[in-house]
C-alpha cells in the first residue's frame, strides 16, 4: 500500500463559527472540560480553536471566522527544538506529539507560529458523571506536559488496522478514518484525506486552488514551515478586492 | 596611583583567615534570615510541585516567564568569575588577585541557582535528566526510556555546556584554593576540621614544584576555560534565538549580545559583592579604592559596548519594517507596564550607573560602586524579562491569541530563593575557606615595585 | 655582554640603552633621516604608478555608466577592502593604549600611519554613492521611521559625513601623536627643520601640553573606534543589507568592523614584519612585538569564527524562506568556493597555525599568517559585496524566493586596475607618509625608559614595568 500523507482543506467560505468542531475534539481527544477560570487565566484547552475577528467599523460590521489546529508542518519549528524528541514527525505526514515522553520545557510552544500547542497546567479532572464518556483510545494527559492536535491519529490507526484485518480499502472521506471535527462539521468546510492518493477529494481541491488565481493559501507562509492544512479564502461578494 | 602598603605575610595570613577560624558575630543571624527566605522559597516550589505549574504565572502565550528569566540573569552573573579570573589572569592584570576567588565563587553558586530555575520551569522535572545523554544503565528503573535526545534542540547544547562550565569552574575554584586550603590546615589545631582540611589540601607543602603546577595550572585553565565562558551563554542565547515564531527573538545578534550583557551584570555583580565583603570583613587593607577604580573603568567600557548591540538589536528588528516586529517594539516602550519597566530597565542598566562611573569619585568609593552595580543587576534581570515576556506575548497577525503575563507568588518566593542562596553559599564558603586568596595577595606583595620618575613614585610590578 | 633571552629583545635593548649605551632619540633619528634606498624608491614609483592606473580604472569606471551595478561589484569589494584592511590598523595602537601595554610602543606609530590610507579610500568611495539603486525600486534605508517621507538620497548623507569624520579623525590621530616627535625632528635635524616646526605646532613640551596630549589621545582613540563602529555599520547595511532583499543580520556591522580590525592587524603585521627585516628597526622591533601581534591575530580569529557561527546558527535554524535564500546566495550557492577560501585562510588557518608556539612566537610565522588573513579579507569582502552587487533583486511571488542566483563575474580589465590601485594608492601614502614621520614613535619609546627598569630580584634578574594610571 502506498504510504499516505494526510492533510485538511478548511474552507473558509463555509465555514459559520458554529463551534461544533471544538466539541467535537473536545470529547474525542479527552480534552478536559475548559473551566471559567481557564479561561480568566488564558489557559484553556482547545486543539481545535474558531478565532473570530470583526471586520469594519459599525454598523457593516463583519464576523469573520478561521478555525485553527495543528498545521502539521513538513518543516516544523516545534519538532528540532524538543530536546526528547517527544514532538516528531511520522512518516504519513503527521507531527505528533509523545506524552510520555515530554518533559514540560515549553519549547516547542514558544516556536509554534500558530499558537496550537498547549501545556496542561492542572492535572486533568472530569465530574463523575462524564468519566465514563472518556475515550477508551486516547490517553488522559497528565499534568506537566504538552498536547496538542493529532488529526486523530488513534481513528487512522484503528482504520488501517481494521482495514489491513478484514481486508477492505479505506474509502476517501469515510466517517471512520475523519477526524472529529470533519465529521462534526455541519457545513462541509473542514476536509480531510491522503494527499499521496490523486483521486482523493483533497487533492482535487488542492489541485484547483493552489494554482495561481485559486482560493488556496498557507498560514503564515512567510515562515516557511510548509503546513499540511490549505485555507481556502474567503468569498467576499460584498467587495471585488480580496482580503483575508 | 596604587597606594603602596607593604604587609607581611604572618599580617596577611592572620588577616585572611580570621573569618575561617572562628565564625562573626553576625554569621549566624544572617546565614538563618538567608536561611528562612530560602525555607519559604522550597516550601513554594513544594506547593508548584503538588499542584502543577499552575500555581505559576505563565499561560497561554507567554509559556516562559520569571524562572527563565532567572535562569538566563544567574547564567550571565556566573560569568564574572571567569570574566574577571581567566581574562585578567591571561591579560596579567595585577588588580585582580584580591577579587579572582569571590568572583569564583560567584560563578560557582550562581551556576547552580540558574540550574535550579530549570527544575523550577519544566512541567515534569522528575524526568529532567532525560535531556542527558545517560544511557539506561545508569537510570535501571528507566523502562519508558532507551533513547538519545535531541541534539538539535538548543535545550541539550544547554545542559551540556553549562554542565561543563559547572564542572570547570569547580575545578578552577577547588585549584586554585589548594595553598590556601594548606594554610588553614595548619592554623587549624585539631579535631574534624583539620582531618578535612588535611584531605582537601591534597598534601601541599609548598615545595618548589608543587609552587610551579601551582602557578601554571590556572593559567591554563584560563585558556581552557575561556571557550565554554564564550559558548555557554551563546547557547543560552540560541534558545530564543533560534526560534522563527518570536518577532523579538530571532535576531543574529544574540550570543554577542548576551555574552557582552552577561558580562556586564556579572562583573558589577563581582562589583557588589567585593563592596559587601569590604564592608562585612573590614578588608580594605585588601581591597583598594584602586580596585574599584580599575574595574569601573572595565565596566564603563562594557556597559558601551553592550549598549551598542542593544541599540544594533533594535535597529535591525525595526528595519524590515514587518508588522509583528512593530507592534512588539511599540507594545515594549509604550504600553505599561511594560514601557514603566523599560524606562526602568534603561535607566538602571545603562545610563545612572554609567554616567556616575564617569566621575573618578564615584569610582573610588566602595559605597557609590555597591548601589550602582545593584543597579546595573536590576536593569539586567528586567532586560531578560524584557526580551521574554513582550516576545512572547505574541504580538502577530492571529491577534487572537495575544495574551500577557505577570509572575505569582510562587514564582517572587522562587526568584527571592535563588539570591537568598547565591549570598548564603558565598557567605558560608567564606567561612570555611579565605575568600580572598593568602597565597595570591602574598605572592602580590613579592611583585611589588616601585619606580621613581622625578618626584612621582610610580608603582610597578615585575614581569616574569 | 649578557646573552639576551629572545622574548624580552626590545626592552633589554631598550633599557640597555637607558643605561647610557646609546642615545634612543640619536639612532632613531639617524635611521629616519638616512637616505632611502633603491628598494624604496622603486616601490614608491611601482604604487604610484598603480595608483594611477586605479585612477584611470575609477574613471573608466564612471564612464561606463552607474546604472549596471553589477558591473561595479568588484568595484565596491574593492574600495571596502580598503576600510576593512588600512583603516582598521590604527586601532592596534589606540586598543593597546588604552590597555597600557608596553609593547606597542614600537609599533603605535606604524600602526597609526595607516590612517592617511583613508584618504584613498575617500576617492574609492566617492563614486560608489551614486551606484545605489533609487528607493523607488524597493532599497530599504537605515531611515526606516517614516517610510513615505525618505530623504531622496537616503544614506549619502550621513554615510558622508561619517566617513568624512572618520577620516579627518584618523588624521587628527595622527598628527596629534607625531607631533612631539616633529618637535624633537625640528631641534635634531637639518635641512627640513621648517616643515617639522609647522608639524609640531609649537611643541614645546610643557607638563601641560603632555597631559592635554595624553587626554585628546585617549578621548579621540575613543571616538576613532566608535566611528570605525558607524562607518561599518552604514556599509553593512545601507550599502550591503540593504541590496539583498530578506537579509536582515545584525551582527553584520559588528562582523564587518571586527573584520576591519582583523584586517587592520594583519596588515600591520605585515608592515612590522618589513620595518623589522628591511627597515632597519631591527633594534627596536623585537620577537615581542610580532609575537604580540600574532596572540591578537590568534585571539581575533578565534572571534571570528564566533560571529561568524553566531550568525549562521540562527539563519540556518530559523529555515524561513528569506534566511535560506541569504545562506544560500552568500555561501552555500555559487559562492560555495569563495566562502569556503574565506572560511580557510581568515579562520582555519591562523587558527590552528597560531595554536603552535613555535609560529606564533616567531618572526617570520605572523606575517605569513597576517597574509593569509588579507587575503581571505578581500574574498570575505567579494562574498558579500560582490553578490549583493550582481544580484537580481526581483522576488518570485510564489515561492518568495530570489528569481536566480548570481554567477561569480570574472574581473575585467577595470576591475583589476581598480583593484590593484586599491590596494596600493594607501600603500603609495604611507610610502611617502613615511619620508616625514618617524615610523617609530621617538617619544613613546623614550617614555618607556622611565618606566622600564632591570632589578635583580632574590638570585635572577627581572624586568620592572611601571604602570602608571
Amino acid at each position: 500500500m502506498k504510504q499516505s500523507k494526510w492533510g485538511m482543506v478548511v474552507d473558509l467560505d463555509k465555514c459559520n463559527g458554529c463551534q461544533a468542531c471544538v466539541v467535537a475534539c473536545q470529547s474525542e481527544n479527552n480534552i478536559p472540560l475548559q473551566k471559567k477560570s481557564d479561561y480568566d487565566e488564558n489557559r484553556v484547552i482547545q486543539w481545535i480553536r474558531v478565532e473570530r475577528y470583526w471586520e469594519g467599523s459599525f454598523p457593516d460590521v463583519k464576523a469573520k471566522f478561521i478555525p485553527i489546529m495543528c498545521q502539521h508542518c513538513d518543516e516544523a519549528p516545534c519538532e528540532p527544538v524538543c530536546p526528547v524528541y517527544a514532538s516528531y514527525h511520522n512518516n504519513e505526514g503527521l507531527n505528533v506529539q509523545v506524552y510520555n515522553r515530554c518533559i514540560g520545557t515549553r519549547f516547542c510552544a514558544n516556536n509554534c507560529p500558530y499558537q496550537v500547542r498547549f501545556f496542561n497546567f492542572w492535572e486533568a479532572e472530569w465530574p463523575d458523571s462524564l468519566k465514563n464518556q472518556l475515550n477508551p483510545d486516547v490517553t488522559v494527559r497528565s499534568r506537566g506536559i504538552m498536547e496538542k492536535c493529532t488529526f486523530c491519529v488513534q481513528k487512522i490507526r484503528r482504520t488501517k488496522r481494521d482495514a489491513k484485518v478484514n481486508g477492505f480499502e479505506i474509502e476517501d472521506g469515510a466517517r471512520e478514518i475523519n477526524p472529529a471535527c470533519v465529521n462534526s462539521c455541519n457545513t462541509e468546510a473542514l476536509i480531510f484525506g491522503d494527499m499521496n492518493n490523486p483521486e482523493s477529494k483533497i487533492s482535487r481541491i488542492k489541485a484547483k486552488e493552489e494554482k495561481k488565481d485559486g482560493r488556496g493559501y498557507h498560514l503564515m507562509e512567510h515562515y516557511g514551515t510548509s503546513p499540511n492544512v490549505l485555507y481556502l479564502k474567503k468569498v467576499d461578494n460584498s467587495k471585488k478586492s480580496h482580503s483575508h | 596611583m596604587q597606594e603602596h602598603q607593604q604587609l607581611s605575610d604572618s599580617e596577611i595570613t592572620e588577616d585572611l583567615t580570621a573569618p575561617v577560624i572562628r565564625s562573626a558575630r553576625w554569621f549566624w543571624s544572617f546565614v538563618g534570615s538567608l536561611g528562612f527566605i530560602m525555607l519559604v522559597g522550597i516550601s513554594g516550589y513544594i506547593y508548584e510541585l503538588y499542584s502543577g505549574l499552575g500555581v505559576t504565572g505563565v499561560q497561554r502565550p507567554v509559556y516562559w516567564g520569571a524562572y527563565i528569566t532567572n535562569f538566563v540573569f544567574w547564567i550571565g552573573i556566573s560569568h564574572a568569575g571567569i570574566m574577571v579570573s581567566a581574562i585578567l589572569r591571561l591579560t596579567q592584570a595585577e588588580w585582580k588577585r584580591p577579587i579572582t576567588r569571590a568572583a569564583e565563587v560567584l560563578t560557582l553558586f550562581s551556576l547552580i541557582a540558574a540550574l535550579s530555575n530549570i527544575l523550577f520551569h519544566v512541567g515534569r522535572p522528575w524526568r529532567i535528566y532525560w535531556i542527558t545523554p545517560l544511557p539506561p544503565i545508569f537510570i535501571g528503573f528507566d523502562f519508558a526510556r532507551g533513547i538519545w535526545p535531541n541534539v538539535r534542540s538548543p535545550f541539550v547544547w544547554d545542559p551540556v555546556a553549562v554542565g561543563t562550565y559547572l564542572l570547570s569552574t569547580i575545578l578552577f575554584v577547588y585549584t586554585c584554593l589548594i595553598p590556601d586550603i594548606a594554610l588553614v590546615r595548619d592554623k587549624v589545631k585539631s579535631g574534624p576540621a583539620k582531618i578535612v582540611y588535611s584531605i582537601l589540601a591534597l598534601g601541599f607543602r609548598g615545595t618548589p614544584r608543587q609552587w610551579k603546577v601551582q602557578a601554571t595550572a590556572p593559567i591554563l585553565l584560563s585558556a581552557l576555560v575561556l571557550p565554554i565562558f564564550v559558548s555557554v551563554h551563546s547557547i543560552v542565547s540560541w534558545d530564543f534565538a533560534v526560534s522563527i515564531a518570536v518577532e523579538g527573538w530571532h535576531s543574529t545578534i544574540f550570543a554577542p549580545y548576551f555574552i557582552i550583557g552577561a558580562i556586564h551584570s556579572g562583573v558589577s555583580g563581582v562589583v557588589t559583592l567585593m563592596a559587601g565583603l569590604l564592608w562585612l570583613y573590614k578588608l580594605d587593607k585588601y581591597i583598594k579604592p584602586d580596585h574599584f577604580d580599575a574595574i569601573g573603568r572595565l565596566l564603563v567600557v562594557v556597559a558601551t559596548i553592550w549598549f551598542f548591540a542593544l541599540f544594533l538589536e533594535w535597529i535591525y528588528a525595526l528595519y524590515p519594517l514587518e508588522d509583528p516586529e512593530i507592534a512588539l517594539r511599540n507594545m515594549q516602550v509604550s504600553q505599561p507596564p511594560w514601557s514603566y519597566l523599560f524606562i526602568v530597565f534603561l535607566l538602571t542598566g545603562f545610563f545612572i550607573p554609567v554616567s556616575a562611573w564617569l566621575f573618578k569619585s564615584v569610582r573610588r568609593n566602595p559605597m557609590w560602586m555597591f548601589f550602582t552595580t545593584i543597579l546595573v543587576n536590576i536593569g539586567m534581570w528586567l532586560e531578560r524579562f524584557l526580551i521574554i515576556v513582550p516576545g512572547l506575548s505574541r504580538r502577530t497577525e492571529l491577534s487572537f491569541n495575544w495574551g500577557s503575563y505577570a509572575p505569582s507568588l510562587v514564582e517572587i518566593g522562587l526568584v527571592a530563593f535563588t539570591f537568598a542562596f547565591v549570598i548564603c553559599g558565598i557567605i558560608v564558603f567564606a567561612r570555611i575557606f579565605p575568600l580572598i586568596p593568602p597565597f595570591d595577595i602574598k605572592e602580590g606583595m613579592r611583585f611589588r615595585h616601585v619606580i621613581k620618575i622625578g618626584k612621582k613614585n610610580i608603582s610597578a610590578v615585575v614581569r616574569e | 655582554m649578557k646573552k639576551i633571552k629572545n622574548n624580552l629583545i626590545f626592552t633589554e635593548r631598550v633599557i640597555e640603552r637607558s643605561l647610557g649605551k646609546v642615545p634612543v632619540n640619536k639612532e632613531l633619528i639617524n635611521i629616519h633621516n638616512r637616505k632611502r634606498g633603491n628598494t624604496f624608491n622603486s616601490f614608491l614609483y611601482i604604487t604610484a604608478f598603480l595608483s594611477v592606473f586605479g585612477i584611470i580604472g575609477i574613471i573608466l569606471r564612471i564612464m561606463n555608466g552607474f546604472d549596471d551595478m553589477s558591473a561595479w561589484s568588484y568595484y565596491v569589494t574593492a574600495c571596502m577592502f580598503i576600510f576593512t584592511t588600512f583603516m582598521g590598523a590604527p586601532m592596534v595602537s589606540m586598543a593597546t593604549k588604552v590597555a597600557r601595554g608596553n609593547w606597542r610602543r614600537p609599533i603605535s606609530r606604524m600602526s597609526e600611519i595607516f590612517c592617511i590610507s583613508g584618504i584613498a579610500g575617500l576617492i574609492f568611495f566617492t563614486p560608489i554613492l551614486w551606484v545605489l539603486p533609487s528607493l523607488e525600486d524597493g532599497r530599504k534605508t537605515l531611515w526606516f521611521f517614516d517610510p513615505g517621507k525618505v530623504p531622496a538620497y537616503s544614506p549619502h548623507i550621513w554615510s558622508t559625513l561619517a566617513l568624512l569624520g572618520f577620516v579627518l579623525t584618523a588624521l587628527t590621530l595622527l598628527w596629534l601623536n607625531a607631533r612631539p616627535d616633529f618637535a624633537i625632528l625640528r631641534d635634531k635635524s637639518k635641512g627640513k627643520s621648517k616643515i617639522y616646526s609647522f608639524l609640531a605646532y609649537g611643541w614645546v613640551g610643557s607638563t601641560h601640553q603632555w597631559g592635554s596630549l595624553r587626554d585628546r589621545v585617549s578621548v579621540l582613540g575613543i571616538f576613532y573606534f566608535m566611528l570605525l563602529l558607524t562607518v561599518n555599520y552604514f556599509f553593512a547595511s545601507d550599502f550591503l543589507m540593504a541590496l539583498i532583499p530578506g537579509w536582515v543580520d545584525s551582527l553584520y556591522p559588528v562582523t564587518l568592523s571586527h573584520n576591519a580590525i582583523q584586517g587592520g592587524v594583519a596588515i600591520l603585521t605585515i608592515a612590522v614584519f618589513i620595518m623589522w627585516k628591511w627597515g632597519g628597526y631591527q633594534n627596536f622591533i623585537g620577537l615581542d612585538q610580532l609575537w604580540g601581534l600574532g596572540k591578537l591575530l590568534f585571539g581575533i580569529s578565534l572571534l571570528w569564527f564566533w560571529f561568524f557561527i553566531s550568525s549562521l546558527m540562527v539563519l540556518w535554524y530559523g529555515k524561513k524562506p528569506n534566511e535560506r535564500d541569504v545562506l544560500q546566495l552568500l555561501m552555500f550557492g555559487k559562492y560555495l568556493p569563495i566562502f569556503l577560501f574565506t572560511f580557510f585562510f581568515v579562520c582555519i588557518i591562523p587558527f590552528f597555525a597560531l595554536t603552535l608556539d613555535s609560529i606564533r612566537k616567531s618572526y617570520y610565522g605572523p606575517p605569513i599568517i597576517a597574509l593569509s588573513v588579507l587575503i581571505g579579507n578581500f574574498l570575505d569582502r567579494f562574498r558579500h559585496y560582490g553578490s549583493a552587487y550582481s544580484l537580481d533583486r526581483t522576488i518570485d511571488d510564489a515561492t518568495h524566493r530570489f528569481a536566480s542566483l548570481p554567477d561569480i563575474a570574472i574581473p575585467n580589465m577595470v576591475d583589476l586596475m581598480v583593484i590593484f590601485g586599491a590596494v596600493s594608492m594607501p600603500l603609495f601614502f604611507i610610502l611617502i607618509i613615511s619620508k616625514y614621520v618617524p615610523v617609530i614613535s621617538l617619544w613613546e619609546n623614550r617614555e618607556y625608559l622611565l618606566y622600564g627598569s632591570h632589578e635583580k630580584y632574590y638570585k635572577t634578574e627581572v624586568l620592572v614595568e611601571g604602570k602608571p594610571y
